[in-house]
């Protein structure tokens, strides 16, 4: 793109010399018209005074000479003074004699017995003519007057005017040039401003006084700068409460193995590295939800691949086997259903950690079942279920409910919640009879069906 | 000394329990207010080791609670949260002292040392009765100039003697401060390990009460 400056000013010189221009063209016509005017009303008051000169001379015998074919007339070109050469008087009689006629004319009759204005071509040039009858007299008063000095009276005006145009179109250039710079000013102080910015200042640029013109601008980069200071607060918000999250197996594993150093071999020492293993697994697992929940809410990672609910649930089920058997439970894989999710990576991760959650409530002997239907995917476990007032803050991070028989991280079905907002699917609880849990991963769509039913 | 530890977190109140037992310390370990709240009342706990984030209220409240109910009993906050408006937060709200985790065992134990002999009221390190001085860092015992060197259970035992030294210290209290060890019955019989100590420091410097407990005697070198 070119720069606004080079823009701005090509089109306000573009524009300038239009105007101009059509001024000129327009100012040339009617100067012409002007000057067709002015040198017409001339010409007629030329020929009628001709006429009365002739008449006040007493030459009313004039006639009566005409067989002569000799008349004194007037020296008109004491009459005509300097435009001598522009206006020439002939007076001739009714019967087509030439009378007399002011000198350097043409020798030819200028114009047909019409009386007023005519215009007759002759020697090469075109001529304006004005006829005057002298009845008293019997003449005919012819003045003419060449065009070409009409043309020449207009060319000079048109002249005058473009004179000064070429030696005022490269001021006037420079003028809009630097015009142009100094009205787009305020758009360099505002990229000035923006770039001397610090990286962590997301602070709406509209507080400093912007022109009207560039308020639009302002106001979406602010809109831009809010949504990325929101979206930086809540990275901070996650990393210090993952951060301290971490902080307290991180000191339980410490203190193991400070216990594990210190203790003399035996019970203790056994008991320590033990726990410390535990830890250390617990911990593994706790970085890799939170890897989880950052994918999970990091807005772009979108796959495009869209995979089977069937293979789905049975890719994590397969996967979760392994836990189910050190926990003693059984994992079922039920029913089936011919639906596909567009995002199965997404949903892969929420139904993992709804899985994990209900092996880690399930009760050792008992069955977590995983149930595939059109409405969505179920999983069903045999534990304690949640309390009634733990179910409005289980999708809360870092939740963990106060009898929770065996204590997580609190994160799985925040996890879960997560994964699935994000494509459009409801993360719902049901209690189950006699006792456990339902969590069901529903699309949006059907959910909504339901309810109207 | 014997310390109430209240933190929810299984592992790290185990490793606790664990690492203050090699320290020479007895603990009793909960994971909730309400339990803490319990057990504090019956007694017996020279210092409290408190977390902040507890499942059902914060350690902060807990502590707020019973100080207004006059208890003076030494507290140290032991979390995660460490920055340092929260360290003033808590010394203010009534805390004695202030461990971000991951904090070192030792360290705590130390703290813990000296918050203790704070509420005994001395500044010197070593806990003194007559001839008898016990130093709990490097868990061994003085009988005047002559160092005796003792196992793990032995101070244990002689520690929780020199905590009320010269009172009548119940069975019940001794064997809990034994029991810890976890090393099977026989080797815990408390019979068994006063035997010793009355071999290291003297015959009359444990005195049996029938059907009480043990007393410890002021003896000359």
């Amino acid at each position: 793109m070119t720069s606004l400056r080079m823009r701005l000013f090509a089109l306000l010189l573009l524009a300038t010399g239009l105007i101009w221009l059509s001024a000129v063209v327009w100012l040339q016509y009617s100067t012409k018209a002007q000057i067709e005017r002015v040198l017409d009303s001339r010409l007629a008051e030329a020929g009628h005074m001709v006429s009365s000169l002739l008449s006040d001379q007493g030459l009313a015998h004039a006639v009566s000479l005409d067989a002569e074919g000799s008349l004194s007339l007037p020296d008109f070109r004491v009459i005509d003074g300097g435009i001598e050469r522009q206006l020439h008087c002939q007076v001739w009689s009714m019967r087509g004699t030439l009378l007399g006629q002011s000198g350097g004319g043409p020798a030819q009759r200028l114009a047909q017995s019409e009386p007023g204005f005519s215009v007759t071509e002759m020697d090469g040039g075109k001529w304006r003519v004005y006829t005057v009858v002298n009845d008293t007299l019997g003449v005919e008063i012819v003045v003419g007057e060449s065009y070409a000095m009409r043309e020449n009276l207009v060319a000079d005006v048109r002249a005058g005017l473009i004179w000064p145009i070429l030696v005022i179109a490269p001021l006037l250039a420079a003028a809009i040039w630097l015009s142009a710079g100094r009205g787009l000013r305020p758009l360099q102080v505002f990229a000035n401003a923006l770039s001397a910015r610090s990286d962590d200042n997301l602070a709406p640029v509209a507080e400093t006084p912007l022109p009207p013109e560039m308020r639009p601008v302002g106001a979406a980069l602010d809109g831009l700068l809010a949504r990325l200071a929101q979206a930086r607060r809540r990275e901070r918000d996650f990393i210090a409460y993952a951060a301290h999250e971490l902080k307290t197996p991180l000191a339980g594993i410490k203190t193991q193995a400070q216990v594990a150093r210190s203790a003399p071999p035996g019970v203790i020492q056994d008991n320590a590295l033990d726990k410390l293993t535990g830890a250390v697994d617990r911990t593994g697992r706790l970085v890799g939800q939170l890897l989880d929940l950052a994918r999970a809410e990091d807005e772009d990672a979108l796959s495009v691949r869209s995979e089977h609910l069937d293979s789905i649930a049975r890719r994590v089920s397969d996967d979760a086997q392994d836990l189910a058997q050190r926990k003693g439970v059984t994992l079922r894989l039920t029913g089936s259903a011919g639906g596909v999710c567009a995002d199965p990576v997404q949903l892969g991760v929420a139904l993992r950690n709804v899985v994990e959650n209900a092996l880690h409530a399930a009760p050792a002997g008992s069955v977590v079942a995983v149930l595939v239907s059109d409405v969505g995917l179920e999983v069903h476990d045999q534990g304690a279920g949640i309390a009634a007032d733990d179910l409005p803050h289980v999708t809360q991070r870092f939740f963990t409910g106060n009898g929770a028989r065996e204590k997580g991280s609190g994160l799985g079905l925040a996890i879960a919640a997560a994964a699935l907002n994000k494509i459009g699917w409801t993360l719902e609880f049901c209690p189950a009879h006699p006792q456990g849990q339902i969590v069901r991963l529903a699309h949006r769509k059907t959910d909504a069906g339901r309810q109207q039913r | 000394m014997r310390i109430l530890i209240v933190e929810d977190d299984e592992t790290l109140a185990d490793g606790l329990a664990a690492g203050l037992l090699l320290n020479g310390f007895s603990t009793e370990f909960t994971t909730t207010c309400a339990d803490a709240d319990v057990a504090f009342q019956q007694g017996g706990f020279a210092a409290v080791v408190l977390d902040l984030m507890l499942p059902d209220e914060s350690g902060l409240d807990l502590l707020a609670r019973w100080r207004k109910a006059g208890h003076h009993i030494p507290v140290i906050l032991l979390t995660a949260l460490d920055a340092v408006a929260d360290r003033i937060a808590g010394l203010d709200r009534g805390a004695d002292d202030y461990l971000g985790k991951p904090f070192d065992l030792d360290e705590l134990a130390a703290r813990l040392r000296a918050i203790g002999r704070r509420g005994e009221g001395r500044a010197e390190p070593l806990a003194r009765y007559g001839a008898l001085s016990l130093d709990p860092a490097q868990q061994t015992a003085w009988w005047g100039e002559r160092q005796i060197t003792l196992s793990r259970r032995e101070y244990a035992l002689l520690a929780a003697l020199m905590d009320r030294p010269g009172a009548i210290v119940a069975r019940a209290t001794l064997e809990e401060r034994l029991y810890g060890w976890q090393d099977g019955v026989e080797s815990n019989a408390l019979e068994v390990h006063v035997h010793k100590l009355r071999a290291k420091l003297g015959p009359q410097v444990i005195r049996t009460v029938r059907g009480v407990g043990y007393q410890l005697q002021k003896g000359a070198s």
